[in-house]
């Protein structure tokens, strides 16, 4: 009866878990000199009404996915001497920018089939595509365009119930909403989950110059065009020698 | 200080192009030539994509070939009539080119096209203008100076029906050529983001038969106009002409102009062809160089659509 009771205990207290997260800011606006910046999380852990501690402590894992978007995968063979794109691949729906941050190194955290449930990690991205080269390809040159990354201590407790994690967003980042999960792990199970989202946009004359270039394409065209004409003819009169 | 691109999508430093756009325009000004052949490769080069760099190198060209024609204009060194009609040609030319470019980059086959367009073109003009000018300097050496070549018997090209009458050049030639040449540089212009004053000049001299003193004024206004034309069309049709990139390279590049054009009025014309021939094969080794070395990575990704 008592060990039930225990039992009971635990269950509940594996639910009882709160996690709250929040970011530093919500929007991360693309200006003429963004370079690049960070969007911070700050997570806190609720327990509500047990003090029954976890042996093993808690870890984190945070994952941020951008937009979803079709990719194309070529692939360059040699074509009577020259090296020309030959085979290619539309992927299905894949995020344009995929971070995973976590406490400690994923594996030992999480099982390979949590990681698989949960999509922590960009290798459990296109899983159903296997070892098929394109697949490999394409999470290789995302992760050297830093659009994919893993950051396996990019999560760290300030105190043992409050955490912070730094989200890195580099200068050629897609636009769009971004998600951002939360999951707190303990022992290896998923006990709670929090989720949250920031956008990136253009703003000032940078999303005015690409509003006007997309959508009035014939009336940005000629205002360049103008524009190039009159500093030629602006070089004329400065510099003409009589 | 780095300006963020808003069509290319990334940033880049303001003075690296500013810079870029000066030693084109050095170039172009030490050479006479519009410098597209070089400015749309260095783009490239510096990371700016294939499609931003062509739409974007065509308004670096106009704005420079603006500020030359009107010179040419003042002085009346060129033969309008005969770039109209170079331009109908170019009109067709530049707008199949433009949805040449569309129709490629789509098929993912556009880098390599514009790739294999640099390393012929360049190659092939690189290789004729190294043989004459070393011809030249090797015969006046030997104190023998080559031959003038006469104007020699009528070429069967511009006997063709449609003949027209250009007063300022002293022709009376069939417009089928004219509108060829037209059409071919307007198509390669598009393509490849180039001006082809150094594809036309040869072939007003060689083909057409232009007095050697409107050539080059002829070449430019025809420049200005199939440039400003694809610059619209590039804009309109493949939204691949980045205003904030076009701007710091037109200041650069009719800066440096300037200074070029001073040190060529300095320079001996064969020893000039010799190194324009220099820097041409060497740009178009850069491409063979790239087309045929194995690449690091076979494979390439591009975003076709955000769902």
């Amino acid at each position: 009866m008592r060990v039930l009771f225990i039992l009971l205990l635990l269950l509940g207290g594996a639910r009882a878990e709160k996690l709250i997260t929040t970011l530093s800011h919500h929007r991360v606006f693309i200006t003429s000199n963004f370079t690049g910046t960070d969007v911070v999380l700050f997570g806190a852990i609720e327990r509500e009404g047990i003090s029954l501690a976890r042996g093993t402590g808690y870890e984190i894992a945070v994952i941020v996915k951008g937009q979803e978007a079709s990719f194309i995968v070529r692939q360059k063979a040699r074509t009577f001497g020259l090296w020309l794109n030959a085979e290619n691949l539309i992927l299905p729906p894949t995020p344009t920018a995929y971070m995973t941050l976590t406490t400690k190194k994923i594996n030992d955290i999480l099982s390979q089939d949590f990681q698989q449930e949960y999509n922590v990690g960009a290798h459990t991205l296109l899983k159903n595509l296997g070892q098929d080269p394109f697949r490999l390809a394409f999470l290789r040159q995302q992760e050297l365009k830093g659009l994919y990354k893993t950051l396996e201590s990019g999560v760290s407790f300030l105190t043992p119930a409050l955490f912070r994690a730094r989200i890195p967003i580099p200068a050629h980042t897609p636009t769009g909403i971004f998600s951002v999960a939360t999951l707190l792990i303990s022992d290896g199970v998923i006990i709670s989950r929090a989720e949250t989202n920031f956008e990136v946009v253009k703003r000032g004359s940078e999303a005015f110059i690409s509003r006007q270039a997309h959508e009035n394409a014939a009336l940005y065209g000629l205002l360049v065009l103008s524009l190039a004409l009159f500093c030629g003819y602006m070089a004329h009169l400065i510099f003409r020698k009589d | 200080l780095q300006v963020y691109l808003p069509l290319a999508e990334m940033p880049v430093n303001i003075f690296l192009i500013l810079l870029l756009g000066m030693s084109v325009g050095f170039i172009a000004g030490l050479f006479g030539v519009g410098g597209g052949f070089l400015l749309t490769p260095l783009l490239i080069l510096n990371g700016i994509p294939a499609n931003i760099a062509v739409g974007t190198g065509a308004a670096h060209i106009s704005a420079s070939s603006m500020s030359g024609s009107l010179a040419y204009w003042r002085k009346k060194a060129l033969d309008f009539p005969l770039a109209l009609m170079l331009l109908c040609g170019a009109l067709l030319g530049s707008w199949l080119g433009v949805m040449a470019f569309s129709a490629l980059n789509k098929a993912g086959q556009l880098d390599v096209v514009i790739a294999i367009g640099f390393a012929t073109l360049l190659g092939f003009i690189g290789y004729s203008m190294l043989s004459e000018s070393l011809a030249t300097i090797k015969a006046q050496k030997k104190g023998t100076l080559p031959p003038l070549k006469q104007r020699k018997a009528h070429n069967p090209l511009l006997g063709l029906p449609f003949k027209m009458r250009f007063k300022r050049s002293k022709l009376y030639i069939s417009l089928i050529p004219v509108l060829l040449i037209g059409l071919f540089i307007g198509f390669l212009g598009a393509i490849l983001g180039i001006g082809g004053g150094f594809l036309l000049i040869p072939a007003l001299v060689y083909i057409l038969r232009v007095p050697a003193s409107l050539v080059v004024g002829t070449t430019l206004i025809m420049t200005l106009f199939t440039m400003s034309v694809t610059v619209f069309l590039q804009a309109y049709l493949n939204q691949s002409v980045d205003a904030v990139l076009a701007l710091p390279l037109i200041i650069g590049g009719v800066i440096g102009a300037q200074f070029g054009t001073r040190l060529g009025f300095v320079l001996k014309g064969e020893w000039l062809r010799l190194s324009l021939s220099l820097l041409l094969l060497s740009v178009a080794a850069r491409f063979i160089y790239a087309l045929v070395i194995s690449p690091q990575d076979p494979f390439s990704v591009t975003l076709l659509k955000v769902l």
